[in-house]
């Protein structure tokens, strides 16, 4: 025969056809083939395709071997169904205690999930960078004393002279930090800090501009906003253009005009800036005027070009260096480093004075330590009420061993069932972190966790990690536990449930020390919380206000304002505030030299803080010695320099010696942690004045803040409001620790709901296996109460 | 009855069969009975319709010679059985009969 037919239909048919029916089928299908091949071979080809197809039938296909290997994936499958058909039903059918776990895992998991989000998005702060592999901060080991620490700050001079001389730079940026200026649009007056940069900041750094110049720092009278501070200003108004004018330290008001406003992307980058300005101001009004290789710039970064590595510069570092440490003898920088933008966020806290946000590692390894806890604990608690609970499904398992289940399809059963359960439990957890969590954390940590994470593959090993990590763990004693069973003992009812052994009681008693402690431990941070509030201050700060002012004017205004006022008891103005302001000064006294904190201070502010004295006297306006050689000191200071007899002497500081008038008792300015340093009041000019201090009838205070507030433009129309009772001092203080202690309550608080659930399982499955026991009981008489003695008798 | 109900394409196949002897196969049934009724089969459709038949106990087969044609493969030749022949017998007579109980003035068409 001249034709054949299409080779792959009739391989086709070879493959699937029943051998007994082969030779007459294909014969058939050959034959009606070469009839029409004859006549037209493109319709015979199409229709002996068609025609093994129309033979494809169930009675025409070959019987699958019993011994190949899809038969036994086949099996396999409908064991699989079979076990999660049970192991579903298991879970509807005790559906309390499975409530009870799932909620105790899924709380976990949520924990564990927002934990890792916000360890993930840690890592991968500061990648949006396009030039972000090859962009890097220079840090300097400097050494001041006998100590060397590595710095942020770098030469000012650095990152020009490697610019011009270094062939391998691309360009570089430089910030200044300029903290405390008042900027003003119209009526709205604050406070801010403001960055210097180089006009090549939007060169270097890649954070995007939403409106504006693509090149917004080229001329010299403009500013760059974030989008916040944009909308602090001008609420939903375009901001483009409009003028705003700061007021630097030196009381120099210079206008300058918006000229962008730029995303500063809180989730993915760790240095957040609300103005930026061109780097001519900081130079201008630098205090001393001066800049040489003594300068030092906040933070310098550099872009190599594409290919090269900062290792290109290194060995010439040193020249700069020794420029550096001619000009400046006191800091002496002994290296200059280069750190990839990508570490930056990872190692600020090692670097003094770095801009961006940091997270000491130590939290890091805590929470993550804490979130692998939990799930331990959850875990646990699942895997002792998995136990516990074999004795309702003693029978089951007889059953299935004596039909012919073998020991270790037994346990594939417990883990398909765990599966399925931890499956349920990590559905669940998403929601709860997407929900609840997470939005929780982002309202204690000052940045917030975007609900997504760096990458796909980081997502999948996440959640894959996690399922398979609690279901091995949480299952594997169980199912080996149940399968160890002899099914003839079971049956028989000889298998004694409670023998258990020295694991299952270790695993039992690590439940219970876990969750004491995690009982013990939320119990300890609310008390903390308490001690805060408790604290004695050494001074009454209940009914104080407090308003930052500059200078003589501003005071005598406000003292106008208020003089009428009939809850006012009284009001002073000073240099300093106590838990505001201070500073350190080498002090003198009794042939000891040793460091005090400063208070320059007007008349009346001790008597208007509530200050208590211990013996002499406060300052008296009507004194001429008492306003330059007078000073109050506290019982620290008595007890450092050892005086018994402390009114009347001297101690010198800032070349002046001082005659002591009076002693007041301790107070705390600082953190309540500390010891007491010493500290020392005198009193300095009205000129100096920086805070106008109230004292107020009881409760009066908030009032007084009002009046104040609402002549506030009258009086300082240039200077932003920041008054504020002294209670928020405390708040300050508090603060610092708020959101770590905060997040330890609210994990405590989880660790505790977790500790109370497992042991709740726990107990109700006894009480289950104890059920007829106690019926039985009940029949004879036993009241609700001889039970209760016996449940918590075990 | 029902049991060993005859389907329409059944009869005919099995009739065919009969017809062809002592050579009736797949590929000359299709043909013969296209011949005779007009009715082009698809071959699977053929095969199925002998296949139960043979399961019925209507036809029984045997292998043929091998030839040419088919690439030298042999043909399963399929012969009626005595049941087969009944069966054909009962469905003649069921419809002769009906067809004569059907009265006369029912099959004068003037219209």
């Amino acid at each position: 025969m001249k034709y054949k037919p299409p080779v792959w239909a009739d391989k086709f048919l070879q493959w699937y056809c029943r051998a007994d029916l082969l030779e007459e089928i294909q014969g058939d299908a050959y034959e009606i083939y070469y009839r029409q091949a004859d006549k037209n071979k493109l319709v015979a080809d199409l229709m002996y395709c068609w025609n093994v197809i129309r033979f494809f039938r169930l009675k025409n296909i070959r019987k699958i071997k019993t011994n190949s290997p899809y038969v036994n994936i086949v099996h396999f499958m409908i064991i699989l169904k079979s076990y999660f058909r049970s192991g579903l039903r298991n879970i509807t059918r005790h559906l309390t205690h499975s409530t009870i776990n799932i909620a105790g895992l899924s709380l976990a998991i949520g924990c564990a999930i927002s934990i890792f989000l916000l360890i993930d998005s840690f890592y991968s702060l500061d990648n949006f960078h396009e030039k972000g592999n090859r962009l890097f901060l220079l840090t300097s080991e400097v050494k001041s004393g006998d100590e060397t620490e590595t710095w942020a700050r770098t030469p000012y001079l650095l990152g020009p002279a490697l610019q011009t001389e270094q062939t391998g730079v691309e360009s570089m940026v430089r910030i200044q930090r300029i903290s405390d200026l008042s900027i003003r649009y119209n009526e709205h007056v604050f406070s801010e800090n403001v960055w210097a940069v180089d006009s090549t900041f939007f060169d270097v750094f890649s954070y995007p501009i939403l409106s504006g110049s693509e090149n917004p720092l080229s001329d010299k009278k403009s500013i760059v906003l974030s989008k916040e501070k944009a909308i602090q200003y001008f609420g939903e108004r375009d901001a483009i253009d409009k003028e705003l004018s700061i007021k630097f330290s030196s009381g120099e008001i210079i206008m300058f005009k918006v000229s962008a406003v730029v995303d500063n992307l809180p989730d993915k980058a760790s240095m957040h800036f609300g103005f930026l300005i061109p780097m001519e101001y900081w130079e201008e009004k630098k205090s001393d005027g001066i800049i040489n290789w003594a300068s030092w710039s906040r933070s310098t970064f550099v872009v190599m070009k594409e290919g090269q590595h900062p290792s290109s510069f290194e060995k010439s570092l040193f020249k700069y260096q020794k420029l550096q440490n001619e000009a400046n003898t006191r800091f002496q920088v002994t290296d200059i480093n280069c750190v990839p933008i990508s570490n930056m966020a990872s190692q600020s806290h090692d670097i003094v004075d770095s801009l961006s946000w940091d997270l000491h590692p130590v939290t890091i390894i805590a929470v993550g330590t804490i979130a692998v806890f939990l799930l331990l604990l959850a875990c646990f608690n699942y895997m002792n009420v998995a136990i516990a609970s074999v004795s309702l499904r003693l029978k089951e398992i007889g059953i299935r061993k004596v039909i012919g289940s073998n020991k270790s399809q037994v346990i594939l059963q417990y883990m398909v069932e765990n599966f399925v359960l931890c499956t349920i439990s990590l559905l669940s957890g998403v929601a709860l972190a997407y929900l609840f969590l997470v939005p929780a954390f982002n309202s204690l940590y000052p940045i917030t966790i975007p609900f997504s994470f760096s990458s796909t593959s980081t997502m999948l090993w996440f959640f894959g990690i996690v399922l398979l990590g609690i279901a091995l763990i949480s299952g594997a004693y169980p199912s080996l536990y149940v399968s160890s069973f002899n099914a003839v003992n079971i049956l028989k009812g000889k298998e004694k449930f409670g023998s258990k052994s020295l694991f299952s009681k270790s695993m039992l008693g690590f439940q219970f020390v876990i969750s004491f402690t995690t009982i013990v431990f939320s119990l300890l941070s609310i008390s903390n919380k308490d001690y805060f509030e408790k604290k004695d201050w050494g001074y009454d700060y209940h009914d104080i206000s407090y308003f930052p002012i500059h200078g003589k004017e501003q005071y005598l205004a406000l003292s106008d304002l208020l003089s009428p006022q009939k809850d006012v008891i009284r009001f002073a103005g000073s240099a300093s505030h106590i838990g505001v302001d201070d500073e350190l000064t080498n002090v003198q006294g009794n042939d000891i030299n040793f460091q005090a904190t400063r208070f320059p201070i007007g008349f009346d502010y001790l008597e208007t803080m509530n200050i208590r004295l211990k013996e002499g006297r406060f300052f008296n306006a009507a004194a001429e010695a008492d306003q330059h050689t007078s000073v109050v000191v506290n019982e620290a200071l008595v007890k450092k320099i050892g005086w018994t007899d402390p009114v009347g002497q001297q101690i010198t500081f800032h070349g002046i010696t001082f005659n002591v008038i009076g002693v007041a008792y301790n107070f705390y300015y600082e953190d309540f942690d500390k010891p007491l340093d010493p500290a020392i009041l005198h009193i300095e000019p009205m000129e100096t004045y920086n805070f106008f201090v109230v004292s107020s009838e009881q409760g009066s205070s908030d009032k007084i803040v009002k009046i104040i507030q609402n002549s506030w433009s009258n009086i300082a129309p240039d200077d932003p409001y920041q008054g504020a009772t002294q209670k928020e001092v405390f708040a300050s203080f508090y603060n610092s620790n708020k959101s770590d202690s905060k997040i330890m309550y609210f994990i405590s608080m989880i660790a505790l709901v977790l500790a109370c659930m497992g042991l709740f399982g726990l107990i109700s499955y006894n009480l289950s296996r104890r059920m007829k026991e106690f019926s039985i009981r009940k029949i004879f008489g036993a009241n609700s109460f001889t039970i209760f003695r016996l449940m918590s008798q075990e | 009855m029902k049991g060993n109900y005859l389907g329409e394409l059944e009869e005919l196949v099995l009739l065919t069969v009969g017809v062809l002897y002592p050579e009736a196969y797949g590929v000359g049934v299709m043909d013969e009975l296209e011949n005779q009724t007009g009715r082009s089969l698809n071959i699977s459709a053929v095969h199925a319709v002998l296949t139960r038949l043979e399961e019925k106990g209507y036809v029984k087969s045997k292998m043929g010679d091998p030839s040419q044609e088919r690439g030298g493969r042999r043909k399963r030749i399929f012969l009626l059985t005595a049941a087969g022949k009944r069966a054909l017998e009962e469905a003649n007579e069921v419809r002769n009969q009906l067809f004569s109980q059907i009265p006369k003035i029912a099959l004068q068409f003037s219209y």
